[in-house]
């Protein structure tokens, strides 16, 4: 019921709200469950409002690729926590 | 007794099974990205625009609560303040009126004069929503191309059109990170290359020889100079020959509802239509705020 709502949350947040809200909603999700849809969701925020810009090497996707990080990095140590449970 | 739990709890030997799904989904992803963009993007912002019609809606209509709040007394004053102030505008602007014709005039007799038709649009998202310092508007590509400029007021030049899409564009600002234009600053009309720092603000670097003082207009060059920002700051240390200048929008980017795309820039008078159209053809920075939708 939760990850529904962070979903909804997400769908809302990507066209109306600062992306960094969008961020921090990704970041519950990963916390409350195994949350592929973080990287559909940086998929999303790319497909709107990807751009070329040199900052960022000129590559439009870099919330693909960061959420996807994100995800491989918080399943990795997920189950090396003591406390977290599955 | 519940750190032994902690400690001796049974945990499930870790998996690498939902990373490689992770990055499988990534791939697949970004390739759609990559080879689909245009279509899958035209089909996103189709979902995206009932949201921002209402949202905008929503703050034009949530501008209006505070009136409601004000006292009858409060609101007088404040109409009277803004009246001086309109007043005190009116005068400067026909000053500036004048200004503009004999330019125009004066450009005309050398063999220069230029015009402009601007389309106006109505901006979809902004900074902060957009995280790479673009704006979404709601021109399309039979209006808008790409490499187009994107004005406000009439006379700030904010960015040009980098994508266009069905029924909507991306804006890509001057201030994004890391985007170097070429602009002149100060009465000298120095030039300098202006990199983008995100937010509406850049940074350029010059020999200290050249006067620039805080305050003064950084313009784009042209036959018809845009204003691109204004100077904030002029740092300088003793030893070094160079002084770094900082400079920012000289409005702010976030809270920009409206936006004028020009779409043919020419030194010909543009042609007459006896039917009004949404484009406006004027002289070049003849626009004025007045133009725009109350």
């Amino acid at each position: 019921m939760l990850r529904l709502f962070l979903n909804l949350c997400l769908l809302v947040s990507v066209f109306l709200f600062p992306w960094w809200l969008s961020v921090a909603f990704m970041g519950l999700l990963l916390i409350t469950a195994r949350a592929y849809e973080i990287i559909f969701w940086g998929f999303i925020i790319d497909l709107l409002y990807g751009a070329s810009i040199p900052r960022f090497m000129n590559v439009p996707f870099v919330f693909t690729l960061g959420s996807a990080a994100l995800f491989c990095l918080v399943e990795y140590i997920k189950p090396r926590l003591v406390f977290y449970q599955q | 007794m519940k750190e032994y739990s902690l400690l001796h709890r049974k945990k499930a030997s870790p998996s690498g099974r939902p990373i490689l799904i992770g990055l499988f989904l990534t791939v697949i992803l970004s390739t759609a990205l990559f080879f689909f963009s245009p279509s899958l993007r035209a089909r996103v912002m189709a979902l995206g625009a009932p949201l921002w019609t209402v949202e905008q809606a929503g703050v034009e209509a949530l501008e209006t609560v505070p009136l409601h709040m004000k006292s009858k007394a409060a609101l007088i004053e404040e109409v009277e303040a803004l009246r001086e102030r309109a007043s005190h505008a009116e005068i400067v602007l026909r000053r500036f009126s004048i200004l503009e014709n004999e330019n125009q005039h004066l450009k005309g007799l050398l063999g220069r004069q230029a015009y402009e038709s601007a389309v106006l649009a109505s901006v979809l998202g902004r900074p902060p929503q957009t995280p790479y310092d673009t704006f979404l508007i709601d021109l399309g590509e039979h209006t808008a191309a790409v490499g187009d400029r994107v004005v406000v007021e009439g006379s700030v030049v904010i960015g040009t059109i980098s994508e266009v899409y069905g029924r909507s564009a991306q804006v890509l600002l001057f201030s994004a990170p890391g985007v170097e234009t070429a602009a002149l600053v100060g009465p000298q009309l120095t030039p300098v290359t202006a990199r983008g720092q995100g937010g509406g603000s850049f940074i350029a670097e010059f020999p200290r020889d050249i006067e620039v003082h805080e305050g003064d207009s950084v313009v784009l060059p042209g036959v018809n100079p845009h204003l691109f920002a204004t100077v904030e700051s002029v740092e300088a240390a003793p030893s070094d020959p160079f002084v770094t200048i900082r400079f920012k929008n000289p409005l702010n980017l976030q809270s920009v509802v409206w936006v004028q795309v020009i779409t043919d820039a020419s030194e010909e008078p543009p042609f007459e239509d006896p039917v009004p159209q949404r484009a406006t053809s004027t002289p070049a920075s003849a626009t004025t705020s007045e133009d725009l939708p109350q």
